[in-house]
């Protein structure tokens, strides 16, 4: 069954197409990665998906239900939330203050702390760092930060948007790393990003998008054998860059 | 110049200071989550000091009166977000701005006509009016008053806004509105939390105003309003943390030129204190403690 | 409030189409600008609601001299100089004989200067200041107790209560609150007072503190503190120099002549004001109250004060000055003015338009708090020679 099933989504800046009608489907507990070159509309599609962006169209269906339109807090209170591009931590608040913001759309009181220490335990640099403003924190740090913030959202569903951009290949490994354990403890993920090697390297299943539309779809290992995809890519990334 | 009369304008510096301070603290808490100055914040100053004049006119006690004022604040603040901006929320800054200005003029307007273009005398009580007395020191029972209250009102707010679980969500949101969404903190709820608290902080600050005055009338609040935004300014938009200091910055200048200038020089003290704003703003372009604002849009 | 003068305005222009027309040949304008709206509500409320009365009453007799029937045009100038300006050319351009101008110096300035050119007489009824003569020109009258005048009256008081060391408190950002203390100040020393200190504020500025810091360690101390300031900032100033152990008998000056004062209970006691008038019992003055409340609601102690009764005379001043021209020309009606020496109206003074600036010399009322009320220390006309110059 799909967690997630995008139909004809389209986004519009004033006059400007960014995404023309794309579908998307993704399943429960499974990683599906949203490749293609700059401009492509890759961050779009998760604002859109979010209710980050207004002049969006179609259908967005999570759980079975119509959420486009909704304000960005009821779907997070729903179960799907999105780690920002550019991490987006609370830069003034503590490690410790940037987690209990993150629990306040939660219900569940009881099991918080529960889920804190089961957080601390995969991001280790996070509990040593606590007391700390979050804004003092590297960039692979505050990435894990962003991430914890999203798991401790209680989600079942993640965005990320170029959860790489910036950081080094060393804190790359570790971040990926975490990503993979997000979806063995059954967290359904889709990712937007830049590194497409790396992507497919854990994605089920992955969407090229150029120009607002999709051109390739495929399991990701289909994908990744595909003698195509390379040239497919670079060829979109000439295109797109005329 | 003695040491008695230099602590003394220390105090008065203080006590000035810590009323622009909680106005400011309320313009910059909702700035930071909606990008607006709220312009009409005055009004909701002048309305909270109508609250504590009804109070009284009735023949309740003035404690009585200080209760209704901060309601009064709150009531007025919420109400206002709701009214007047929660429709307009999405527009542009200037939008936001033009609204304020209008809301501003309606309830100058309403205080006009359904109350009185002139001012109402509220009696303060005796208690109220005498002074302490200190060593060699005199200082006003008022003054004394607003400056112990403002600083509980501020060590009250610094444990809400670092212990509890909507200050620290209220923190966020006025980092990072967008992503305080992605929380799951709620835009409406938040916001109008805002108001509420700016509205609380102006019923405090009406109190200690009126309480010097003796009477409300409807512009009252524009000139204490007009400082706290050169406070919110001075201390670096969208930190809480900046207005607060700048609001107490601004009353030490105020004060110190005062104090301290020249008799012949004095007129001209509000274009110095002015001259001096824009001097700390050209050393500091963002204000005392002003970072860049991050946003989606 | 404002409610009221809509009111009030509706009912006069229900008497004026229902009044006699049998013998009247004649209907002239007489146009009135004041700040309805804005920080001069409450003053210029008062001045039109005291002219309409003086307009009503002689309508009701038949006309001025039973033979001009007033037609009383009212323009709102919002409390602003820029609106006064378009209000004043509106009244010329309607074709008024004559004006009634709004009370700050400012906006009276602008809203006269049409008229000057026009040579069309206008009265300022409430500005007090006396600057409309060298700012506008000779067709301007000023008929209030003018700054200057109040300020003679208060520096002989002080003079002969035995103080000798004075400070005085101004803001610059009004005629009124800058000029009058510097009056005191002039006429206080020349009747051999000193100065001892000065302090600025500014409008609204609600915190005291550093100035009255500063007068505490002022050597010699003053034996008298003198001010023009009002409402907001005289309460606040009062409150805060008593709350410092500061005693300094303090003399103000007719914008304190407000049910705010006497709402400051024991902070207020022994403060002495002059002002435009007293309703003492029995005087004219108490009965034009009377009647002003019972037209407009209220109570003496606190709705009405001197501007209306100044209004109302204003009006008389007007009629009878028609009348003595026995025409309506603007020219005509300006030398009548000029002529006046001892007109005397609702307020009971006489007052005298014969002077060298058009600024009525006229009785001042000298009021002290005593108990929480007013209590009257008399009229006093000063000497001309008292009167400092413009």
């Amino acid at each position: 069954m799909s967690a997630l099933v995008v139909q004809d989504l389209g986004v519009a800046y004033g006059s400007v197409q960014a995404v023309r009608g794309i579908d998307i489907s993704v399943e429960r507990g499974g990683l599906v990665a949203l490749l293609g070159p700059n401009g492509a509309g890759k961050s779009s599609t998760l604002r859109a998906l979010m209710g980050w962006a207004r002049g969006a169209s179609g259908r967005v269906a999570f759980d079975g239900e119509d959420i486009l339109g909704w304000p960005p807090e009821r779907i997070v209170r729903r179960g799907m939330t999105m780690v920002p591009e550019g991490r987006r931590v609370f830069a003034d608040l503590t490690v410790d203050e940037n987690l209990v913001v993150a629990t306040v759309g939660r219900r569940d009181r009881a099991t918080i702390a529960a889920d804190r220490d089961q957080v601390f335990a995969l991001f280790p640099v996070l509990y040593e760092r606590r007391g700390q403003k979050a804004g003092s924190l590297s960039g692979g740090e505050q990435q894990q930060l962003a991430l914890a913030r999203a798991l401790l959202s209680a989600a079942r569903l993640l965005l990320l948007d170029e959860p790489s951009l910036g950081l080094a290949p060393k804190v790359v490994d570790t971040i990926f790393e975490r990503i993979v354990d997000l979806k063995r403890r059954g967290l359904t993920l889709l990712l937007v990003e830049q590194n497409v090697d790396r992507a497919l390297d854990i994605a089920d299943h992955a969407y090229v998008l150029a120009n607002g539309a999709i051109v390739m779809s495929g399991p990701a290992a289909e994908l990744r054998r595909s003698a195509g995809l390379a040239q497919a890519y670079l060829g979109l990334e000439r295109e797109s860059a005329a | 110049m003695t040491i008695e009369l230099l602590l003394q304008q220390v105090l008065n510096a203080l006590s000035l200071g810590g009323t622009y301070a909680l106005l400011a603290l309320g313009l910059a808490i909702v700035f930071s989550m909606m990008g607006l100055i709220n312009f009409a914040h005055g009004e909701i100053m002048s309305g909270a000091g109508y609250g504590l004049w009804f109070v009284i006119l009735v023949g309740l006690p003035f404690g009585l009166g200080i209760v209704a004022a901060v309601v009064t604040g709150l009531a007025i603040a919420v109400a206002m977000e709701k009214i007047a901006f929660r429709p307009v929320r999405s527009a542009s800054p200037a939008a936001l701005l033009l609204t304020s200005f209008a809301v501003s003029g309606i309830m100058q307007v309403l205080f006009q006509n359904l109350i009185s273009p002139k001012g109402r005398p509220v009696a303060v009580p005796d208690v109220l009016t005498g002074s302490w007395t200190l060593g060699t020191l005199h200082v006003g029972t008022i003054q004394a008053l607003s400056i112990i209250v403002t600083l509980a009102l501020l060590a009250g707010l610094t444990v809400f806004f670092r212990r509890t679980r909507m200050g620290i969500a209220m923190r966020a949101a006025a980092s990072d509105f967008d992503v305080a969404r992605l929380m799951g903190i709620r835009a409406n709820a938040v916001i109008a939390a805002a108001f509420g608290v700016s509205g609380v902080l102006a019923g405090a600050a009406a109190t200690f105003w009126v309480a010097q005055r003796g009477s409300v009338d409807p512009l009252m609040g524009f000139l204490p309003v007009l400082k706290a935004f050169i406070a919110v300014i001075v201390g670096g938009l969208g930190r809480l943390e900046g207005a607060v200091a700048g609001g107490f910055l601004l009353g030490f200048i105020e004060i110190g030129l005062r104090a301290f200038l020249p008799d012949d020089l004095v007129a001209y003290r509000e274009a110095l204190t002015l001259a001096l704003v824009i001097l700390i703003l050209v050393l500091r372009p963002r204000g005392l403690m002003g970072r860049a604002r991050e946003s989606v849009r | 409030m404002k409610r009221r003068h809509v009111l009030g305005t509706l009912a006069a222009a229900a008497a004026l189409s229902q009044a006699p027309l049998a013998q009247a040949q004649e209907t002239i304008v007489i146009g009135f600008g004041g700040g309805l709206t804005g920080y001069l509500a409450y003053y210029d409320g008062l001045v039109l609601n005291g002219a309409q009365m003086a307009v009503d009453e002689i309508n009701a007799a038949g006309g001025i001299a039973g033979k001009y029937m007033i037609d009383f045009q009212v323009k709102d100038v919002r409390s602003e100089a820029a609106a006064a300006a378009v209000a004043g050319n509106e009244l010329v351009a309607a074709g008024a004989v004559a004006l009634i101008s709004p009370c700050d110096a400012d906006p009276a300035i602008a809203f006269a200067q049409p008229a000057q050119a026009a040579q069309i007489p206008v009265i300022a009824p409430c500005a007090s200041t006396p600057v409309l003569f060298a700012a506008v020109g000779d067709y301007t009258f000023q008929t209030y107790t003018a700054d200057n005048l109040q300020a003679a009256v208060s520096a002989k008081y002080a003079r002969e209560r035995g103080y000798a060391n004075a400070y005085i408190l101004i803001s610059p950002d009004t005629p009124y609150t800058e000029k009058l203390p510097l009056y005191f100040a002039d006429a206080f020393q020349k009747m051999g007072g000193a100065l001892v200190g000065q302090g600025t504020y500014a409008f609204g500025q609600q915190d005291f503190s550093a100035e009255v810091t500063n007068i505490k360690a002022l050597d010699p101390q003053p034996d008298v503190i003198m001010t023009s300031a009002y409402e907001p900032d005289f309460p606040a100033f009062i409150k805060q120099l008593r709350a410092a152990g500061i005693t300094t008998p303090v003399i103000g000056s007719d914008g304190i002549d407000s049910g705010t004062t006497l709402a400051l209970g024991e902070i207020a006691e022994g403060v002495v004001f002059t002002t435009g008038g007293f309703p003492a019992p029995g005087s004219d003055l108490e009965a034009f109250y009377k009647a002003y409340v019972a037209r407009y609601g209220g109570a003496i102690e606190t709705d009405v004060a001197p501007f209306a009764a100044v209004a109302h005379e204003a009006v008389m001043t007007l009629a009878k000055a028609i009348e003595a021209a026995g025409s309506t020309e603007g020219a005509a009606i300006r030398d009548a003015l000029a002529a006046m020496t001892d007109f005397k109206g609702v307020t009971g003074s006489t007052v005298a338009l014969n002077t060298p600036n058009n600024v009525a010399l006229r009785d001042v009322a000298l009021v002290r708090v005593t108990g929480g009320a007013k209590e009257h220390l008399g009229n006093m006309q000063p000497a001309a020679a008292d009167v400092p110059a413009p």
